[in-house]
């Protein structure tokens, strides 16, 4: 039972509070559902109602403000679903344009963050947790209720693009950050979440590559680290410390490789900022977002070996992947990394779950294959792809920090349970 | 007006001139906008300025030396016509995808190109004189890069990567001899050009397609100015200004991935304005005529690259560049000669320049060893040049081998 209370209490989340104002304009105002009865269906069809689509027992139309008014005055109950598919309203973003279309550059990235924090200094703090390679800034954007102060809550950490061409990887992360944001004082379950806990968003850890990977060129994986052999790149991916090159097939000691590891664990100053950023704080969960695959990945990645904690996070994952599913009716698989996807070492959640034992994933986005786009998405998918992972992205921010101790997620309890730290580690924690 | 390297036989008068030698380009950087060889593009040398290390602020030869300074129309016979042909031999270490993290080579590549690059005249009118010319001011080709992997004889994977572009300049002189001494000149140029970058991708294995185009169109406006200071009748200088300028570019793109089976089609398209802040240039020139027959030439110009600003579609660009100077020098002696029954005149120039680049990251810069010959029968003249660059800095040895024909026609030989 208390597996459905999270996604019950998400869907209310991402549900607008109170009704919606009625304006008078004839332009599509709102999403809305009604339940799928005979007299609803005439109703809606002596109403000309632009219907969208008619699923579970729900039937979904674009509604002008006299549809409401006619809904209203007809005795209709309604929902208002507009939060679960594209925006009515677009909203604004530097990322128009350009190469890069409706995805983010770094610089544009750097000026929606700053534009964010500055609309929301009540919730959202922006910092610097280091520098890439070629002197960029890696942003983090903390949301919280106090977010200049440091008040040792507990958090959780989303975290994009560490491979360049993975550009939706940036927008996943970044619109959470806005919806939080945006939320934080109209909606009374976001408004919970930011006053109990830390979100942290951390959606370009790899500003160097994403940069070449849109001047130059679109496939670029890896960072922009000269290696001595003439190459170009570290797999940041491959470049965390617990069983970092383990072996030659979840990652490579070859430069020229796109998953070299790089020259020891941590190596890269991407990677040595998120490491920094996670041993600071008492986070008690991680995502880190990749395409594509539409997957949902937890450790190990390292070997075909469960953690002592499989059946927990395997759990958690499906319900994430049910939490989607629910939205659009998208599926993600969900399941080990290495035997899911294929064998990955010195990972980013291998690290974070391995340092801290709190539930860690990996989740591939859409597309699902090759053919459908492999690391391409239109620009119009963005916000779908967001809108669909939101609430699987609220309830495991829910689960880490509104049942701290209890839940069997905290952070302490889970650390007994954690593989052993690297040297490295223990020195930074 | 520029194309791509001839057959060899159409250029064999030149090549042995050139030798062996090395070209240049980016280093550490791989800006699609880079000029082929040099970033520093002053004017348009022909042969004769060529052969004397690119010399020329004191020291007209033809109708292409207002485009550097333009009060030495005044210093042109009365009417003057020049046309000149170059062949260039740049060789690249690390640009667009070559060297930068995607297709690699043991060593720098040649990219060589050939064309007709000026046309110009001049005219003097009393105190006055006019100058019109055409030139080749920038040249952005990169040398075409192919890559093919099969299976078992089955193709696999490709990728192509492809990029032309040059910049022409129109330009307008007008100047005046203010007194025996000294001239002054004004001359303004318009810009032209574009640029056209391609990658196409081939999956063949999974029938996916992934295209990569971009085309830019260039056009910008600029001035230059300079004055003409003879000291004695020996001995003349030179100062010289072009003013900076906006370059500005119709930027547009198309990025699309296609798997036709799966019925994949996702494009991402562009339409921007962008500007390439060009930085003011100033030199000074000395030319020095110790004896009859005999004269040398030396220039040097300041680059305020520090200035230079460029935007790609849309977004400011991060260039890192320092000021720079550049210096040249050359010598020439003008010989008589009976030719077939007839005297003639034959000059022989050698010359050296130091050209540094602007790129901030590496402290990159190319040394010019410069020779050239030519043939003067009075009211026609013939010029051949060589230059032969080598790079230093970025430990790739890169080069540079530039040869040009200069034809010139002189109406009247009276040079003020």
């Amino acid at each position: 039972m208390r597996n459905l209370l999270f996604p019950i209490l998400v869907v209310f989340c991402v549900l607008p509070a109170g009704a919606p104002a009625l304006p008078v304009q004839d332009e599509p105002v709102e999403i809305v559902s009604v339940a799928a009865t005979e007299a609803n269906m005439k109703a809606l069809a002596g109403m000309r109602a632009d219907v969208l689509k008619a699923a579970a027992g729900r039937i979904h139309i674009v509604a002008t403000a006299r549809d409401l008014g006619r809904l209203s005055t007809r005795g209709i109950p309604f929902a208002v679903e507009t939060a679960l598919f594209a925006p009515a309203r677009p909203v604004a973003t530097s990322a128009t344009g350009g190469l890069n279309g409706e995805f983010h550059s770094y610089r544009e990235l750097e000026t929606d963050l700053k534009a964010l924090e500055a609309a929301h200094p009540r919730t959202v703090q922006l910092r610097t947790i280091g520098t890439s390679l070629e002197g960029k800034n890696i942003y983090a954007v903390k949301i919280s209720d106090a977010p200049e102060r440091d008040e040792g809550e507990a958090g959780v950490l989303f975290l994009g693009c560490h491979h360049a061409r993975e550009w939706i990887s940036v927008e996943v992360p970044l619109l959470l950050a806005r919806y939080l944001a945006e939320h934080a004082e109209s909606d009374p379950a976001v408004a919970d979440l930011v006053a109990r806990g830390e979100i942290w968003i951390v959606p370009l850890v790899n500003p160097d590559g994403l940069e070449y990977s849109i001047d130059v060129y679109r496939y670029w994986r890896k960072n922009r680290r000269a290696n001595p052999d003439g190459s170009f790149g570290v797999d940041l991916n491959r470049n965390y410390g617990h069983m970092w090159g383990a072996d030659d097939v979840g990652s490579s000691p070859s430069p020229l490789s796109e998953v070299y590891r790089g020259s020891s664990a941590f190596s890269e100053p991407e990677t040595r900022a998120v490491r920094e950023l996670f041993l600071s704080r008492d986070f008690r969960a991680v995502v880190s977002y990749h395409s594509y695959s539409q997957t949902i990945l937890y450790p190990w990645g390292y070997a075909d070996v469960p953690t002592d904690r499989d059946a927990q996070l395997r759990e958690i994952g499906l319900e994430m992947a049910g939490l989607i599913e629910a939205v659009n009716g998208r599926a993600y698989a969900c399941g080990r990394a290495a035997s899911a996807l294929y064998l990955t070492n010195g990972d980013t959640t291998d690290w974070t779950f391995a340092a801290a034992g709190v539930p860690s994933y990996t989740v591939e986005l859409p597309p699902v294959d090759i053919e459908h786009g492999s690391f391409f998405n239109a620009e119009a998918e963005i916000d779908g792809i967001f809108r669909e992972n939101l609430p699987a992205m609220l309830s495991l921010s829910l689960r880490a920090v509104l049942s701290p101790g209890k839940d069997g997620i905290a952070r302490r309890e889970n650390e007994k349970h954690a593989a052993p730290l690297t040297k490295r580690d223990q020195k930074y924690k | 007006m520029k194309k791509r390297l001839l057959p060899a036989g159409a250029v064999v008068a030149f090549l042995f001139l050139a030798g062996r030698a090395w070209p240049q380009l980016v280093i550490g950087q791989y800006e699609d906008e880079a000029p082929l060889r040099s970033w520093n593009t002053p004017g348009i040398f022909l042969a004769p300025s060529l052969a004397c290390g690119g010399a020329g602020i004191a020291a007209a030869w033809d109708a292409s030396a207002v485009l550097v300074n333009p009060a030495l129309a005044c210093a042109l016979p009365k009417f003057t016509a020049a046309v000149s042909t170059s062949y260039l031999s740049a060789s690249l270490m690390k640009y667009s995808v070559l060297n930068t993290g995607v297709l690699s080579t043991p060593g720098p590549i040649k990219d060589q190109s050939y064309g007709v690059d000026f046309g110009g005249l001049a005219v003097r009118l009393g105190n006055w004189a006019f100058a019109a010319s055409i030139g080749l001011a920038e040249n952005y080709g990169r040398p075409l890069l192919e890559y093919r992997a099969e299976e078992q004889g089955v193709p696999v994977y490709s990728i192509r990567v492809e990029q032309t572009g040059w910049l022409r300049s129109f330009n307008l002189t007008a100047a005046r001899t203010i007194s025996r001494r000294l001239a002054a000149g004004m001359g303004i140029r318009v810009l032209r050009g574009e640029l056209e970058r391609t990658i196409a991708e081939t999956f063949a294995a999974d029938g996916v397609f992934i295209d990569d185009g971009r085309r830019q169109t260039f056009a910008g406006t600029c001035w230059n100015a300079g004055l003409t200071y003879a000291f004695s009748a020996r001995v003349s200088g030179g100062l010289v200004f072009r003013s900076p300028f906006v370059k500005k570019a119709s930027s547009r793109s198309l990025l699309e991935y296609r798997a036709p089976a799966a019925g994949t089609d996702i494009t991402i398209s562009a339409d921007e304005e962008d500007r390439y802040e060009q930085p003011w240039i100033a030199g000074a020139g000395v030319s020095w005529r110790p004896a009859e027959g005999l004269r040398i030439v030396s220039d040097v110009r300041f680059y305020k690259w520090s200035s230079y600003k460029a935007s790609y579609f849309g977004e400011p660009k991060t260039r890192d560049f320092r000021d720079v100077w550049t210096a040249a020098a050359g010598v020439e002696y003008v010989g008589s000669y009976r030719l077939f029954g007839r005297d003639v005149r034959s000059p022989l120039r050698i010359g050296v320049a130091a050209d540094p680049q602007p790129m901030r990251a590496v402290e990159s810069s190319y040394i010019y060893l410069t020779f050239g010959s030519g043939l003067d029968l009075g009211r026609v003249r013939l010029d051949v040049a060589a230059a032969l660059g080598r790079e230093r800095g970025s430990g790739d040895g890169l080069s540079v081998r530039r040869t040009m024909l200069t034809l010139s026609y002189d109406l009247g030989s009276d040079r003020p």
